[in-house]
């Protein structure tokens, strides 16, 4: 198991994620296992892996984030739901798993040459920090993939450089420097003033808590140094890292498989290739509640199918 | 037309996915009773497979058991686990529980599952198969409940099992008849 180096012995802790680590890679065996039997494997887009280390780890990341975010196609905006940006555009397998304490874990990442990138966020956490935390996993993935890779707060008294690097990436990624100082502009150009709501507006824009959206912004030196604090002194307070006001939530999936996961269960289900307990089995669910998730499934493609143009190829070349 | 269902030996074992929709139809103890068989169902299907445990897991059919409709059954013989083992390469271990003491014993297979009947019928020869269906229609053709239940259970299978026949299955039209709005179609 390519994680054991991160768990101390007689940890009581550390028997517990180590079963989360076994629920994970066992999640990503069965993902394959599926794609063999369907025929259908995950298409990997992957870059090569970055170098680091010619430039300050900063500017590196700020660079790196860039070329990824023109190679994805993204520009300078915010980000669409992440997960299925990383899982259709780049071919991460990624998994949401309820991991408690989840004081403990935030997120799991491991590379093999068959199965490719997989990683596993804490299902557990606030939508805005299970963002931070993927794209803190995709940046081991760009720079470290070999290296298998466990988020837990605090979990170094001095970070390694690896551990910085992705730290600034998830930044970088999520928040670029030019469309972040462009929307910012835009807010003190229309109302003169950027308020603790426009902050808030902000992150929820970005699809970023407000202490990391200030903390980016006090950075980049468009907020005074220290400003996040002082507000949280005087009351402005962001509760286990939600937005300072009730915003709709950000939309991303927040199913423990992969949307194509169950597709291909589902389909395999349906040709009969894998029995009802198969079903059962892959869904890591009982019998009924695997009908429920195929059944909404199907709805899902027969909507599409519905609402697809009849001649799919003669219309692209519309 | 009425066509009962024989039954080799008078013996049938129910799969889980027919133990689902016929407990979910709400009208289990009647269509039993009318197969005038021996209906079992095995020990992993019964205590692992056919409720959630929240929900009361193998405890709601006890009443069937206690009252002899249904019997749970476990591999025996040596034959019968040689069987388990084979099937289980290809089948999950519900699915290949009752057909080992199906094939084993010679007695009818209760099972809507695609995968499991294809493997039977191309690789064990003799072997009867029904579905939830023909269950389901041997209670109406020999009991004949009021058009209103048989349309209940019915809709209770299709909304509460989240079961709808495949359109290739014999009785998808008697399916379509018997349901009130008529059924939507399984994907094909």
């Amino acid at each position: 198991m390519r994680f054991l180096h991160f768990l101390p012995p007689g940890d009581e802790d550390a028997v517990l994620i180590a079963e989360y680590i076994n629920r994970f890679e066992a999640l990503c065996q069965d993902y394959l296992e599926l794609e063999q039997i369907a025929e259908s494997p995950l298409t990997y887009k992957y870059p090569p892996e970055y170098k680091v280390g010619a430039l300050p780890l900063a500017l590196t990341a700020e660079i790196i984030a860039q070329e990824e975010r023109n190679r994805l196609g993204l520009g300078d905006g915010p980000i669409p739901p992440l997960r299925e940006l990383l899982e259709q555009d780049v071919g991460l397998r990624i998994f949401y798993l309820e991991m408690k304490p989840s004081d403990n874990i935030s997120a799991m990442f491991t590379y093999d040459p068959k199965l490719g990138g997989c990683i596993a966020v804490n299902t557990l956490h606030s939508e805005e920090r299970k963002r931070l935390a993927l794209a803190h996993e995709y940046a081991h993935f760009l720079i470290q993939r070999e290296k298998a890779e466990l988020l837990t707060p605090d979990k170094y008294q001095r970070k390694p450089e690896s551990e910085r690097f992705a730290a600034f990436f998830a930044l970088y990624f999520l928040m670029p420097s030019v469309g972040l100082t462009r929307r910012y502009n835009d807010i003190i150009q229309t109302h003169g003033k950027f308020t603790v709501a426009d902050l808030s507006t902000l992150a929820h824009y970005c699809g970023v808590s407000v202490d990391t959206l200030a903390r980016r912004l006090e950075e980049q030196k468009l907020l005074p140094a220290g400003m996040w604090e002082r507000l949280q002194e005087s009351g402005a307070r962001a509760q286990n890292d939600q937005p300072l006001v009730e915003l709709l939530p950000i939309s991303d999936l927040a199913d423990i498989l992969p949307r194509r996961y169950q597709y291909l269960v589902v389909d395999l289900y349906d040709q009969g290739k894998i029995t009802e307990g198969g079903l059962a089995r892959f869904l890591r669910v009982d019998r009924l509640k695997a009908r429920q998730i195929a059944s909404a499934r199907r709805a899902e493609a027969s909507y599409i199918m519905e609402n697809a143009p009849l001649d799919l190829a003669h219309s692209v070349a519309k | 037309m009425a066509a009962e269902i024989v039954f080799p030996h008078g013996y049938v074992i129910l799969d889980a996915c027919c133990v689902i929709n016929l407990h979910e139809s709400e009208k289990m103890s009647d269509i039993l009773a009318s197969l005038q068989a021996f209906v079992a169902v095995t020990d992993y299907v019964y205590q692992e497979e056919i409720l959630p445990p929240e929900e009361g897991g193998a405890s709601k059919l006890l009443p069937l058991v206690e009252s002899g409709l249904l019997t749970v059954t476990v591999l025996e013989s040596e034959d019968e686990m040689i069987a388990f083992v084979n099937f289980a390469a290809v089948m999950d271990d519900g699915e290949a529980s009752s057909s080992a003491i199906a094939v084993s014993r010679g007695w009818a297979i209760a099972t809507d599952d695609q995968k499991a009947i294809r493997f039977l019928e191309q690789n064990v020869s003799g072997v009867k198969i029904v579905t939830t269906l023909d269950l389901v229609k041997h209670w109406v053709d020999r009991e004949h409940p009021p058009a209103e239940a048989v349309r209940m259970a019915l809709e209770n299978i299709r909304n509460r099992a989240r079961y709808i026949p495949h359109a290739r299955h014999p009785l998808f039209r008697w399916w379509n008849t018997h349901i009130s709005d008529g059924a939507d179609a399984h994907p094909s």
